[in-house]
């Protein structure tokens, strides 16, 4: 049964739709795994050397074992915090079994059994049992060797089985994130004033640990409460409409943009459009990640370094301005791939479809740019600049990345997570930073080399309203690409 | 065989299902009909224990479905595609099935044997997988594997949907069959009231979760359910 269970783990994986497509970004994946496991080992393996530097800079007087263990706390704190949110049980694994004629307990203990097998427990053995041999067994002995080992070993399982607990429970908790971080900032304060030492109790129990080694058993019996309570409360709810909760959509969003109507079919398109991104994780998040990048600009003006190199400020105009369509719109056609067809066969223009769009950046790179108004305080050259950037993505950048991604779009499945989904990602997403951040050096380049930086500035801008002087043209055009690969592309969509 | 006892199911307050009093006989094949979102599925899967009742229980040969998992040995059922594990090819699900069934492998050819008709070289040495077949043959994948061990219960949601002409008459065929030779109790769902009353020789109609109509099929049944249904 279980080798059934095992090989169709193993199938599932191995003809996911997704793996077939994304190839390397698994690779990626499993390579930056790799990294993180020989980093954690060579960490492990100097840890005895971090503490040792740790002792002379800021715990002076303090054994190498003390101050290890008074990290440990947050470290299995910030540990759980990472599983929780990057770990997930796979229960709808189980949904096709559940009306066979097979027990549930089993299906779940198979379940339970192999989430143990995961890189995240691996981690923080590779991390301590290092420092357990180079360390606690010369100074201690085999004792309290054994008993670090088990500790670590057990809560480590216990942060796992504890995690896929909290989620199970917390899961439809809003604002669940915020309350995590609240709880490890307050953690964290209380520490910092010395108000309750947590590194104080964690250097203790430790102790206990090494000179009592069979206490090191607690851990390891409190993993196993947990195994058996996450085994009780999946048996007791393995009802797949109620696992599935998430999936119903918990979006409250209900904004119509009644505002949006007066610009006629365009911007009911655009009100679609917005709600599409509202109402879904994943474009949401890369409105988010937009609105995060406004602040990128404050990593480049900040550093005294760059004010010498003001070339690089045009860089962080066109991200500071045009984040939004870069990330949004290289997917620019994969967003409707669920209802593509439905697209085709409406009595909306494909121009006006691609219009809809092209405003929708248009309005928002503008807001960007008002927003980034604030980076006044470091100069009105950066709001030049910005200015500048702001025409050039309007009249140049935004019908680029439009075109560049109609190449081969990828189908998007707009329900799933956002968090390392990297479906729809093609080459041609790869590509499209480069013209959008080079471009603008064509046009300044020669001016600022030849001395006149301030003319270069200009020029950039100036690009970019000429652009903008032909977009219906340019949209023209892009219509014209569009109408020759929508069936190309219909087919990629509904292919799965 | 089945009984329902006071059973209710309630999303957010609303009632979707309510059927406080049910019997269904050893050799019955019972039909369930009723307009979209009248509660059929939602009803089939309390039978199923897939989802949990607001109230009330199902009994299967006097057992509640949620206190053991005895049910599912002599149950054979499908509903829906999500009873499939899409990324086998149907080879591989059967071989899967009859694991479960204790089926040695000449078993199982004879038992795909009798469905040679029904798949019409479309499922069996196609070398694709579940989920990259049509609706139809899904639905026929599922139907058979519901098949699969024997079952004294069978449980199908909407059988008929999808399926061609043939296929149809096919499976109508197979059905009757399994009703005179080997007892099966059946329970089906269908919006096709002529299949329905075919294969049904009792006949239940939800609407909004509650029964409104039970009825032994006679040769009126037909006309009565249309009736029935012109509003």
């Amino acid at each position: 049964m279980i080798k059934d269970f095992l090989s169709h783990g193993f199938l599932q994986v191995r003809r996911s739709p997704v793996w077939a497509k994304s190839l390397i970004t698994n690779l990626m994946l499993g390579l930056f795994g790799l990294m993180m496991v020989i980093y954690m080992l060579l960490l492990g393996v100097f840890l005895h050397k971090v503490a040792d530097g740790l002792e002379g800079e800021f715990f002076p007087g303090s054994g190498r074992i003390e101050i290890i263990t008074r990290f440990l706390v947050y470290y299995f704190g910030f540990e759980f915090i990472i599983r929780f949110f990057l770990q997930n049980t796979p229960v709808l694994f189980i949904q096709p079994y559940l009306h066979l004629p097979l027990k549930k307990g089993k299906i779940i203990h198979f379940m339970l059994r192999k989430s143990m097998v995961s890189v995240f427990n691996l981690l923080s053995l590779l991390l301590l049992i290092p420092f357990g041999l180079i360390v606690v067994y010369p100074e201690m002995g085999i004792g309290a060797f054994f008993g670090w080992t088990a500790a670590v070993f057990g809560l480590s399982l216990f942060n796992h089985f504890l995690g896929i607990y909290f989620k199970k429970k917390l899961n439809d908790q809003p604002n669940l994130m915020l309350i995590l971080i609240s709880v490890m900032l307050g953690v964290t304060i209380v520490e910092y004033f010395n108000i309750f030492e947590f590194s104080a109790v964690s250097v203790w129990i430790f102790a206990q640990f090494l000179e009592v080694p069979a206490l090191s058993l607690i851990p390891v019996v409190l993993a196993i409460g947990f195994y058996q309570l996450n085994f009780l409360y999946l048996k007791n709810n393995t009802y797949p409409d109620e696992i599935s909760s998430r999936k119903a959509s918990r979006s409250k969003f209900s904004g119509d943009f009644a505002f949006l109507r007066r610009f006629g079919k365009i911007g009911e398109m655009v009100a679609l459009e917005l709600k599409m991104i509202l109402r879904h994780k994943r474009p949401r998040m890369t409105l988010v990640f937009s609105g995060i990048l406004l602040l990128y600009g404050l990593f480049f003006y900040t550093q005294d370094d760059f004010t010498e190199m003001s070339f690089i400020f045009i860089f962080a105009g066109i991200f500071v301005t045009g984040a939004f369509f870069i990330n949004h719109g290289q997917f620019l056609l994969s967003w409707q791939s669920g209802d593509f067809d439905f697209l085709l066969t409406r009595n909306v223009s494909f121009r006006q479809y691609l219009e809809s769009k092209y405003w929708l950046f248009v309005a928002v790179s503008c807001i960007a740019f008002v927003l980034s108004i604030g980076y006044v305080y470091f100069g009105w050259k950066i709001v030049a600049i910005n200015f500048a950037a702001c025409l050039f993505n309007i009249g140049i950048n935004i019908p680029i990345v439009m075109r560049l991604s109609m190449f081969n779009p990828k189908k998007i499945d707009l329900n799933r997570g956002a968090a390392f989904n990297y479906e729809g990602m093609g080459a041609a997403q790869w590509l499209i930073g480069i013209p959008v951040l080079l471009l603008p050096y064509v046009l300044y380049l020669p001016f600022t080399l030849a001395g006149y930086e301030n003319y270069g500035i200009m020029a950039v801008g100036v690009g970019g309203i000429i652009g903008f002087a032909f977009h219906k043209y340019v949209l023209g055009l892009l219509t014209e690409a569009f109408i020759k690969r929508r069936h190309k592309i219909a087919a990629g969509f509904r292919a799965q | 065989m089945i009984s329902v006892q006071g059973l209710s199911k309630k999303y957010k307050g609303i009632e979707v299902v309510n059927i406080p009093d049910l019997n269904i006989e050893k050799g019955e094949s019972f039909g369930l009909v009723g307009n979209n979102g009248a509660g059929k599925t939602t009803f089939f899967r309390m039978i199923l224990d897939l989802i949990r009742p607001s109230e009330g229980a199902v009994l299967s040969k006097g057992i509640a479905v949620n206190s053991t998992e005895d049910w599912k040995f002599y149950t054979g059922s499908f509903l829906d595609e999500s009873f499939l594990i899409d990324y086998l090819t149907p080879e591989e699900y059967f071989d899967f099935l009859a694991s479960l069934h204790n089926y040695s492998k000449g078993d199982l050819r004879e038992f795909l044997d009798q469905f040679t008709d029904l798949f019409n070289d479309e499922i069996l040495g196609r070398n694709k997988y579940i989920r990259d077949l049509s609706k139809g043959n899904q639905k026929k994948v599922g139907i058979v594997s519901a098949l699969m061990g024997e079952p004294e219960i069978l449980i199908l949601d909407e059988p008929f949907a999808n399926l061609d002409p043939t296929t149809q008459i096919r499976l109508k065929g197979l059905l009757k069959d399994l009703k005179e030779n080997k007892q099966l109790t059946m329970l089906i769902s269908s919006h096709d009231l002529n299949h329905v009353t075919e294969v049904c020789e009792r006949i239940v109609v939800l609407d909004k979760g509650i029964i409104q109509e039970d009825i032994q099929t006679s040769e009126s049944t037909l006309k009565d359910l249309e009736e029935y249904f012109t509003i």
